[in-house]
């Protein structure tokens, strides 16, 4: 445990060295560790997924992956919050002296709320949509990166949220794998509306 | 403060959630759905939309915010991305039939699902599929 902190520690000073450093990397740090872009961006790819596609049957699939993704994102909250109660642990900016380019967060740095929501969406449409997966996987390690740059989070956190994420989520498709054809017939309920 | 702020994001998430829907009716040929004729130009208005509305957040006011310092928190951001959403969506689908009203009028069947927009508008597929409905009940 010594030793992971110390690794943690070790990773989050030599990542913080560098702000300041450049003026321009600084900015688009700034903006990306908002918490309002890349979430919003990843709700926007997330609602594209539900409808592209070449064609029906490519479409449904990628409608399961939108519905993986939300309960995904909803339990991963949720577990986040629990473990939330029971262990806290000290933001980096804390114990370590950082140039911070975000807001003081008061919650606990592990596990990272952030990273299990981004890493859950990206997961669930990566279970039905490779291409789509990989895009939304790389926004939410941007995500995590910029946090660890700002001086927020540390490794383990962004590592732990995104395997509470990944974890959930695939839970989740097995889960509408096991109650078929239950979200097929939602999703023919929608299509008679036109809606999917 | 906070009021203010949720405003601004529900009208970011609004209009790059309107320019996301016309990339994809443009990128599909979900003629029912554009609300320019011209594909390609809708493609290019809904691009525009999109980057028009995070260049207006992000530079109008400074957003890295607490949401103990006037900022939102995830849950409210959560609701706040749902309901522009569920608008822009109904914006959409109403405001593209009234363009497109004579799209669909040949008569030919409803397509299941979305792909019927590529040949009719939201408005009429839904009262297609709605009268059949009635029919079979």
């Amino acid at each position: 445990m010594e030793a992971l902190l110390s690794i943690d520690s070790a990773i989050i000073t030599w990542l913080n060295q560098w702000v300041g450093k450049w003026g321009v990397l600084d900015k688009a740090a700034e903006l990306v560790v908002s918490d309002y872009l890349i979430p919003t961006l990843l709700s926007l790819a997330l609602m594209s997924t539900w409808f592209l596609a070449r064609d029906a049957s490519d479409r449904a699939a990628n409608q399961k992956g939108v519905l993986v993704a939300l309960l995904g994102v909803g339990f991963s909250n949720l577990t986040v919050l629990i473990i939330n109660q029971f262990y806290f642990r000290d933001r980096p900016f804390v114990h370590h002296d950082l140039e911070l380019l975000f807001y003081q967060p008061t919650d606990s740095s592990f596990p990272a709320n952030p990273a299990a929501v981004a890493f859950a969406i990206a997961f669930g449409v990566f279970l039905y949509n490779r291409a789509m997966g990989v895009v939304l996987g790389g926004l939410a390690s941007l995500w995590v990166l910029s946090r660890m740059y700002s001086g927020v989070f540390y490794l383990s956190d962004g590592l732990g949220g995104a395997a509470i994420g990944v974890c959930i989520t695939y839970v989740f498709s097995v889960l509408m794998r096991l109650i078929e054809p239950l979200p097929t017939t939602v999703l023919s309920v929608m299509r008679r509306f036109h809606l999917a | 403060m906070v009021a203010s702020f949720s405003l601004d994001y529900f009208i970011l998430v609004y209009i790059a959630d309107m320019g996301v829907l016309q990339m994809i009716a443009s990128r599909r040929d979900f003629r029912g759905m554009l609300l320019v004729p011209a594909p390609r130009i809708a493609f290019l208005l809904g691009f525009c939309a999109v980057v028009a509305a995070f260049a207006w957040f992000f530079a109008s006011e400074f957003r890295n915010l607490s949401d103990t310092a006037g900022g939102i928190d995830g849950n409210r951001a959560a609701q706040m991305f749902s309901s522009a959403s569920s608008l822009a969506v109904f914006t959409t689908f109403v405001f593209s039939s009234m363009i497109n009203r004579s799209l669909g009028r040949d008569g030919q069947p409803s397509s299941p699902g979305l792909d019927a927009l590529g040949h009719t508008t939201y408005l009429r597929a839904l009262s297609v599929s709605l009268k059949a409905l009635w029919k079979r009940s």
